[in-house]
């Protein structure tokens, strides 16, 4: 009788066009969040720039091989490489920010509350804009991507201390900054 | 004018952002090359037989399954595109060994060795079609060697070693022909694999061998096939040109030696990456 053939637990390879529809089906809020937080521009350009992103990304699959957080690193690689290229000598700034659609905030917030926090959202994405883009992209994974300490250690190659003290910093700096930005709305 | 918030404010607000992308991005991607549809090639034999397997298909599985291994060789031998099924599990033959005449000088073997190792170019431009070159080689494997047979075909191969013990082979063959003619066994099981998009065949296993030499110098020699061997390969056609892609090691291991961890060992996905890499 034929005995099982027991394939090993290999990485996953984005190589067939389902496995790779899978990883952007996967992947491609976590990437176009990702390319906001790097250049906070139209909704239109991020999203130009996450289709690129996942183009590039198909063209180099041959030479990937990893898990899926691995593959989201890599994209965000591919991304940051092209923001640098298009964006190199363009500061960034958040344009056309509609703050309505992409605040998730209580059922049960009060009309005042919100208000608040509608101000208060804007004052720090355009904060968010001035931070140096290192400090921006740490902000943005750990954040509004959601990624452990460790996991940004990884992708950055920095000690997960050295992110949790840079993050503890970035905050301080956001708080103590806040007025003047403020007052500069 | 708010109130300033503090440091565990300011990570809630950052919590609360979350942009996400339109329909718009998703409607844009359904063009993407992932999303469009196979066009599968098959050479004008593979068609023929495909469609010669198709109508047979039913017929073949239920007698496969109620006649014994002779009928299920002549089942596989009309769905197998690229593989001659044996009609047996087995062969036996024997032989006397003859006495050896004489050795083989060292240089002769060493200018053998040496006309082994052609660059890829030369086997190129000796080549009948024109070659492809897997742009994906798993970590350690390096082009070790390669030949260009009377009809134009090329082999290469591929090797890793793990110490000075073990080594690992991985054979690509492309031609005209490289698949003809090539056996396996009455009940090797031959699986359907795709290959960006083609359809080409898979078969671990290979012809195993055990000699007895009697009292009176008769060699007899039973060759098996067998299923769960280290070596398994790959085949499948695309523009007219038959391709093969092996893998094997210097010892033959069984699947139950712990093989799937062994360094360098090479499971179908990989040879189907290596396959969908040639270019």
């Amino acid at each position: 009788m034929a005995k099982n053939i027991t394939m090993p637990d290999i990485a996953q390879q984005y190589i067939s066009k389902s496995a790779f529809a899978s990883l952007y089906e996967h992947t491609n809020r976590s990437v176009y969040r990702y390319v906001y937080g790097l250049i906070g521009g139209s909704k239109q350009e991020v999203e130009d720039i996450t289709a690129e992103t996942f183009l590039k990304a198909w063209d180099a699959r041959k030479r990937f091989k990893g898990n899926m957080q691995q593959a989201t690193g890599w994209l965000f690689t591919i991304a940051k490489r092209i923001v640098i290229d298009r964006w190199r000598k363009r500061k960034v700034r958040p344009q056309n920010v509609n703050l309505d659609e992409m605040l998730v905030i209580a059922d049960d917030a009060t009309p005042e509350e919100r208000t608040t926090i509608m101000e208060q959202s804007r004052v720090l994405v355009s904060m968010l804009y001035d931070l140096p883009d290192d400090k921006r992209e740490i902000i943005v994974l750990r954040y509004l991507l959601n990624w452990s300490v460790n996991s940004i250690a990884e992708h950055t190659g920095k000690k997960p201390n050295t992110i949790s003290v840079t993050i503890r910093r970035i905050l301080q700096d956001l708080r103590d900054n806040w007025s003047d930005y403020q007052e500069g709305e | 004018m708010t109130q300033r918030p503090e440091e565990k404010d300011i990570e809630r607000l950052l919590f609360q952002i979350q942009p996400e992308p339109d329909d718009s991005l998703h409607e844009r991607m359904q063009s993407a090359p992932w999303n469009q549809a196979d066009t599968i090639e098959f050479p004008q034999k593979s068609r023929y037989l495909l469609r010669a397997a198709a109508t047979l298909l039913i017929t073949v599985l239920l007698v496969s399954l109620f006649f014994n291994t002779p009928v299920r060789s002549v089942a596989q031998q009309m769905l197998s595109i690229f593989f001659t099924i044996s009609p047996d599990e087995t062969r036996e033959h024997s032989f006397e060994r003859p006495e050896p005449t004489a050795t083989i000088p060292a240089e002769v073997i060493q200018a053998t060795v040496e006309s082994r190792r052609p660059p890829i170019e030369t086997l190129a431009a000796n080549a009948f079609v024109e070659i492809k070159l897997p742009q994906y080689l798993p970590d350690g494997y390096v082009y070790e060697s390669g030949y260009t047979d009377e009809s134009g075909n090329v082999f290469m191969t591929f090797s890793f070693a793990e110490g000075d013990r073990v080594r690992r082979f991985l054979n690509i063959h492309q031609g005209n022909d490289v698949t003809h003619g090539f056996e396996i066994g009455a009940n090797a099981i031959v699986q359907q694999v795709s290959i960006n998009g083609v359809i080409g065949e898979y078969v671990q296993g290979t012809w195993m061998t055990e000699e007895v030499t009697e009292t009176d110098g008769t060699v007899n020699m039973t060759t098996r096939w067998n299923n769960d061997t280290e070596l398994h390969f790959l085949s499948w056609s695309l523009d007219g040109v038959s391709y093969q892609i092996f893998y094997q090691s210097s010892l033959y291991f069984t699947l139950d030696d712990g093989l799937p961890d062994a360094p360098g060992y090479l499971t179908l996905d990989d040879l189907i990456a290596i396959a969908e890499s040639m270019e």
